[in-house]
This record gives C-alpha cells, sequence and structure tokens, in this order.
C-alpha cells in the first residue's frame, strides 16, 4: 500500500472517533429514551473508527516509521520524534481502551439516570480530549519530518 | 418520568460497565508504569518485550489489550456472578483519576525526565 494513504486513512479514521466522541458528548447531554439508540450506535461506531484508526498506525509505524524516525532526529526539531511520538505512542494505547469502552459504558438508564449519563460524557470527553491530542501530536510529528527535508 | 423531576443520581449501573470501567482504571495506570519500566528500568525488559512479538509496542499493545479484556471479565464475575460493587459517582472518580494519572506518568516520563 502507497505510503501517504496509509497515513491519510490513519488520520481519516482518527478524526471520525474524534468526531464520533463529540457527537456522543452532545448527544448524551440532551437523552431522551428516543437517542438512547443512537448515542449507542454512535459509540460503537467511535469504537470501529478507533480500532481502525490504531491498527493502520501500528502497521504504519512498525513497517514504515524508521525512515521518517531517522530524518527527524537529523532535523531541527528531534523532539518531535523524543518526546511527540514516544508519547503519542503510549497515550493512544490507554485512547484505545477508552474508545472500546465507551459502547459498554452507554448501556446504562442515560434517559433516566443522571448517573449513568455523567459517566457516558466523562469517557466521551477523555476520548475526545486524548484523539485530539493524538491529532495534534500527528500533525507536530508529520511537521518535525518537513522541516527536516527543508534543511536537508 | 416528569420532565422537570429532578434525574436520580444513584442509580445502579450494569455490572460489564462498572467492572470494565475499573479494569480500564487498572490498565491505564498498568500500561503507564510499563512505559516507565521498559524506558528507564533494565535493557531486558525493553528487549524482552521486543523479543516477543518483534516490536516492543505490539508488545505493550497486546499486554495492555489483555489485561483489560482479563480483569473486565474476571470483574464481571466477582461476587458469585453479580460483578463487582462500585458506585456511579466513584467509578467515574476511579476512572478520571486513573486516566489523569497515567497522562502524567506517561507525558512526565517523557518531557520531564528525558
Amino acid at each position: 500500500m502507497n505510503h501517504p494513504l496509509i497515513l491519510m486513512a490513519h488520520v481519516l479514521f482518527g478524526v471520525l472517533c474524534l468526531v464520533g466522541s463529540l457527537w456522543v458528548f452532545v448527544d448524551t447531554l440532551n437523552a431522551r429514551a428516543g437517542t438512547v439508540a443512537r448515542i449507542r450506535a454512535v459509540s460503537v461506531s467511535v469504537a470501529m473508527a478507533m480500532w481502525i484508526a490504531y491498527l493502520i498506525a501500528g502497521y504504519w509505524y512498525i513497517d514504515f516509521y524508521a525512515a521518517d524516525k531517522a530524518l527527524i532526529l537529523k532535523g531541527p526539531w528531534p523532539w518531535a520524534h523524543d518526546f511527540v511520538m514516544e508519547a503519542k505512542e503510549h497515550l493512544v494505547i490507554m485512547l484505545l481502551l477508552l474508545a472500546t469502552y465507551l459502547p459498554i459504558a452507554t448501556q446504562g438508564r442515560l434517559a433516566s439516570s443522571r448517573s449513568a449519563r455523567s459517566l457516558v460524557l466523562w469517557t466521551s470527553g477523555l476520548v475526545f480530549g486524548l484523539a485530539l491530542t493524538a491529532d495534534s501530536f500527528g500533525a507536530l510529528i508529520g511537521m518535525g519530518v518537513k522541516v527536516a527535508l527543508a534543511v536537508k | 418520568m416528569n420532565a422537570s423531576a429532578p434525574l436520580p443520581t444513584d442509580d445502579p449501573l450494569p455490572k460489564a460497565t462498572v467492572a470494565f470501567g475499573i479494569s480500564l482504571a487498572i490498565t491505564s495506570v498498568a500500561s503507564a508504569l510499563l512505559v516507565i519500566a521498559k524506558e528507564k528500568g533494565p535493557a531486558a525488559v525493553m528487549a524482552a518485550m521486543k523479543a516477543a512479538t518483534g516490536h516492543h509496542w505490539a508488545t505493550h499493545s497486546l499486554s495492555a489489550l489483555g489485561l483489560f479484556l482479563a480483569l473486565g471479565f474476571g470483574l464481571m464475575r466477582a461476587n458469585g456472578g453479580r460483578g463487582v460493587r462500585l458506585s456511579p459517582s466513584a467509578l467515574v472518580k476511579t476512572l478520571v483519576g486513573a486516566v489523569a494519572l497515567a497522562t502524567g506518568l506517561i507525558v512526565g516520563c517523557y518531557l520531564i525526565v528525558g
């Protein structure tokens, strides 16, 4: 598979996870009996998007990242690997588990229980925050490669 | 339900929700501690993780996923199959606290310790 296409697919599914978690958060704020099925369906979509993004990322990271890593470390932004990539690759393990847990968290009585809503709000909020962090970190890693190529 | 009536706050959650929530909290912190162990601990830890699957990150991911599933299903079977008990507010505090702690450990490991 083409290298840029792998990265684009990774970003696409990561953004779907991000947007889906925001949907779940907002929908849960006003959960009613008629919207619970939709909240649960979107939460499953969030988990699926995250799993696809994660598997694509794992394939790319293990098979292709070594060349980019070498470039970044020789360039002006070595921290784009030393801190950003290293932190990202481990934070996303927690993000994967949170996204996997989101459909389980939505199994409570969302239409009638404040505590069930609170759990989903916190879980979807954490997914959103970590996904946004991962997305931002990905952009910094990409910039780390670009600035390294620019000074080459 | 009357639309203007306040929603109950202590409604019990399904046993899978509680069990996997606690499992997620424990696994998040365990995963962060594994980051510190492999990056700052003896080189044998990193070497063993690389040897297990060919890449330390793949081993780390599979370990975290395995622990999450094992703990989740195990906690669901606690109390004679009724699942582990935890109030919803305590579950939220445990989950959020664990994710915050794990995030701090991972970021601190690479940012502060270097």
